[in-house]
């Protein structure tokens, strides 16, 4: 009997469970879309994310190569594949972990709590140490090459940062599933939601603060660790390394031996008490989501939800009803929106911290330029709302779009008018002023705030153009999530943040000018909303779009 | 065997079940009926081990749901009322990941997979991806996957949703030779046709309480109804269903106003 029979778990069902994972995962799937039905790939995103790992890694193995310490670069290395790992968890863990889905086609199944509850964990742990491995490779390749070449350090380096993301990988997984076992069912998808923003915080505010925080010129340092040094997670693995290297300091002792237990107890903890009770928790999840049907259905009246006055047309009240309701009962829906706050809450600490903040009317282009990821960010929003609102695991409930007589075009306008309104435009509100407060010049950062308006929604107008999908209608898969954020940190609009330069160069300092900028810009963006209007029209009514009872056919049954 | 025993279950302050109780012996097909929201999927999830009964005993094959329930699903073969499938696998492919977790050797596993596929029309489409079934199609790879391991007691929640009028005749007929076999049988339905023709006793809750039990003649000549449909009507506490539609088309011709 192995380690893992020995803890409950059957390892022929393991194996059944893991492939099936992985081919739900990586296989093309259909689903119907603005054009009717699709395939979708979800490798893509994968190697998106993939690209993103890769990228990490080539310039860790840099500093690898080139750095004084040793001991420094690995902790630097350590730190990039546990923040690989954390993200992954932030974005995909209740799709992995705690989703009900997987329970409702194979709760009736004779299968230990253990066992499923390591399938879960085992599909988890196999993406993120694959894309901490392609990080991990050209970072270790930088450890073994730098003087005098050892093989020796550099498999050295890749063990310990793969045992790095792997004990970044179970604490979260410890903590989120202790928190789904502490806390209440019923308002556990709500504290979730909060405990994501924090650890958003945590994860994207580590990663933007940590080169702000190593010295300068750190590369020809001949660093020492303190004591403190032991609180940071990915220094205990950057210990073990220097130990699992013969250097046997004190420090490097404690910190390794740190890193072992705290990565013991979790696998332990995690399999021995965890994974008994985890189809309790997620049998109670789901009962949680029954009682909250049933209260709602048991409710005397019938809740209408308040529409604002803004929103008159039926295809705007329709996202509108939509759009709340996603928000307070998908919890995936509400995490993926929610997690662009610490986005930008950590870009405006940074340039608070960095004195960034001035008025742009006095500085001109420099002031832009300095605080640039806040613009950055900002016009980065509207490819994270557009992206959260395409999706849904209710997406083939969308067939209700295509069989009636909603005029798609306008749905897909009211979505990109609706998602600015309630997500996009309160960020902008919020930045303008705090701009304010720091410009100390009402009217300048109000000003500055309608540009930042006027190009967010520009933005917006070219994603949707680029990519006009009928809300809700497209399913989630693996890593689509990741590659977002990858793209987030990697591609980003720099065209937008460009132009942001040219306005503080060439229009702010001409007050003469603004009257003329602001009128082009709203005639610019009326007449790309016409444009955009018309491409969809004829996309989805004069397009491929099927008509009538074949429209019915095509949608409402599978395509065999 | 299935044996319950003053059950219940609540949802936060809704009673679902109110101590049902019934028994259903071995070569029995026992029809399961009530309105919507009367408990009938509370009670199967029960029996399955997808949902924990808040009091009350329940067994399957001599073993307690709570207490035992992986030697309960072991012998269970259960159709749900949802159709939770795997879409991206192929028909064989979800067939042969019932069978791994059922724990069935691969030579005999195969074997069957071919031959429910066989039966069930779907031998064409067995490396078809499941996205692309229609939902009968997709409710007999369920029917299948049920049936794979030869499990003696059969939990069945609307087995017949979009099933073929030729595929419903082969389905019946196995249930009653499944049935003679000495199976277990526990058949969920709405139709109360097919229920009348194929269960050999029914129990009819309401509310989460049972309102009946026996033969279909029995259960109506309690009732004093003619036919079951009646019975069913008069025990649910359905409205007179004429003048339910009177007041549904009054609804309608309000709106054309």
């Amino acid at each position: 009997m192995n380690f893992l029979e020995k803890r409950g778990v059957d390892v022929s069902q393991l194996r059944a469970l893991v492939r099936t994972g992985l081919r739900n995962d990586l296989r093309r799937s259909r689903f119907l879309s603005g054009t009717g039905r699709k395939t979708v790939h979800p490798t893509r995103a994968l190697i998106l994310v993939g690209l993103f790992s890769l990228m990490l890694g080539v310039g860790f193995a840099m500093y690898a190569v080139g750095a004084r310490s040793v001991l420094l670069a690995s902790i630097i290395s350590c730190s990039s594949v546990m923040f690989i790992a954390a993200s992954m968890i932030l974005v995909e863990y209740y799709a992995i972990i705690l989703s009900p889905d997987d329970f409702n086609i194979l709760g009736h199944l004779p299968m230990t709590s253990q066992t499923y509850f390591t399938g879960k964990l085992s599909l988890l742990l196999i993406y993120i140490l694959g894309f901490a491995s392609i990080s991990a490779i050209p970072a270790a390749i930088g450890f073994m090459i730098r003087s005098p070449f050892s093989l020796w350090r550099g498999a050295v380096a890749f063990f310990c940062m793969l045992f790095a993301a792997l004990t970044a990988a179970m604490l979260m997984v410890l903590f989120y599933t202790a928190l789904t076992r502490l806390l209440p069912q019923r308002p556990l998808k709500y504290i979730i939601s909060f405990v994501q923003v924090i650890a958003s915080f945590l994860i994207y505010g580590g990663y933007a603060l940590m080169p702000r925080l190593v010295p300068e010129h750190w590369l020809t340092l001949a660093w020492q660790p303190a004591l403190v040094h032991l609180f940071i997670p990915s220094a205990w693995f950057g210990a073990l390394m220097q130990v699992l290297l013969g250097n046997f300091e004190s420090w490097n002792l404690y910190a390794a031996i740190i890193g072992v237990v705290i990565f013991g107890n979790a696998a332990y903890y995690g399999l021995r008490h965890l994974a008994k009770n985890y189809l309790m928790i997620i049998a109670g999840d789901r009962q949680a989501a029954v009682e909250a049907t049933v209260e709602k259905r048991a409710a005397p009246s019938i809740k209408r939800n308040r529409l604002p006055l803004l929103f008159r047309r039926p295809e705007e009240r329709i996202i509108v009803t939509l759009l709340s309701g996603q928000f307070r009962n998908d919890t995936k829906f509400r995490m993926a929106i929610l997690t662009i706050i610490p986005l930008i809450a950590m870009y405006m600490f940074i340039a608070i911290q960095e004195d960034a903040l001035h008025d742009p009317f006095i500085d001109g282009s420099i002031s832009i330029a300095d605080s640039g990821l806040i613009y950055f960010a900002l016009l980065l929003i509207p490819l994270l709302v557009k992206q959260s609102i395409e999706m849904s695991d209710s997406h083939e409930a969308a067939w209700i779009f295509f069989a009636s007589p909603t005029s798609l075009h306008k749905l897909v306008l009211a979505a990109k008018r609706v998602s600015y309104f309630y997500f996009v435009m309160p960020t902008v509100v919020a930045v303008t002023v705090l701009f304010a407060y720091f410009f100390n010049h009402v009217a300048h950062a109000a000003l500055h705030g309608l540009t930042l308006a006027l190009l967010v929604y520009f933005a917006q107008q070219l994603v949707f153009m680029l990519k006009p999908t009928v809300p809700f209608s497209e399913p989630r898969t693996r890593g689509r999530q990741g590659a977002l954020y990858a793209m987030a940190f990697f591609v980003g609009p720099g065209a937008g943040f460009a132009a942001m330069i040219l306005i503080g160069k060439m229009i702010y300092p001409y007050p003469e000018r603004l009257p003329f900028f602001y009128a082009i810009m709203f005639i610019f963006i009326l007449a790309l909303d016409r444009v955009i209007a018309w491409q969809m029209h004829r996309k989805f009514t004069l397009g491929s779009q099927p008509k009538g009872v074949a429209a019915l056919a095509r949608v409402s049954l599978p395509s065999r | 065997m299935i044996q319950i025993d003053n059950l219940f279950k609540s949802y936060g302050e809704k009673q679902a079940l109110r101590g049902i109780s019934f028994t259903i012996q071995p070569g029995e097909i026992l029809g399961f009926l009530g309105p919507n929201g009367a408990g009938k999927s509370t009670t199967v999830k029960i029996l399955t081990g997808l949902l924990q009964p808040d009091g009350g005993i329940a067994q399957v094959a001599n073993f307690d749901v709570v207490r035992e329930p992986i030697e309960v699903k072991r012998r269970i073969g259960y159709v749900p009322e949802t159709g939770a499938i795997y879409e991206s696998l192929t028909a064989y492919e979800y067939l042969e990941l019932v069978a791994n977790l059922q724990k069935l050797a691969p030579q005999i596993y195969r074997k069957r997979i071919d031959e429910f596929l066989d039966l069930f029309g779907l031998a064409d489409d067995a490396q078809n991806q499941i996205a692309g079934f229609s939902k009968g199609m997709r409710q007999k790879i369920l029917i299948s996957a049920a049936l794979l391991h030869n499990p003696p007691v059969l939990l069945f929640d609307e087995p017949l949703n979009g099933i073929d009028a030729n595929s419903a005749l082969v389905f019946k007929e196995l249930l009653r030779k499944l049935s003679r076999q000495g199976k277990t049988i526990l058949f969920c339905s709405h139709i109360l046709e097919v229920v009348e023709r194929l269960c050999t006793r029914l129990v009819i809750i309401n509310k989460g309480q049972l309102a009946a039990e026996g033969t279909p003649q029995a259960i109506a000549q309690q009732t004093g109804a003619a036919t079951l449909e009646q019975a069913f009507s008069m025990l649910t506490g359905v409205r007179d269903a004429v003048a339910h539609a009177e007041e549904f088309v009054n609804v309608l011709k309000t709106m054309q106003q």
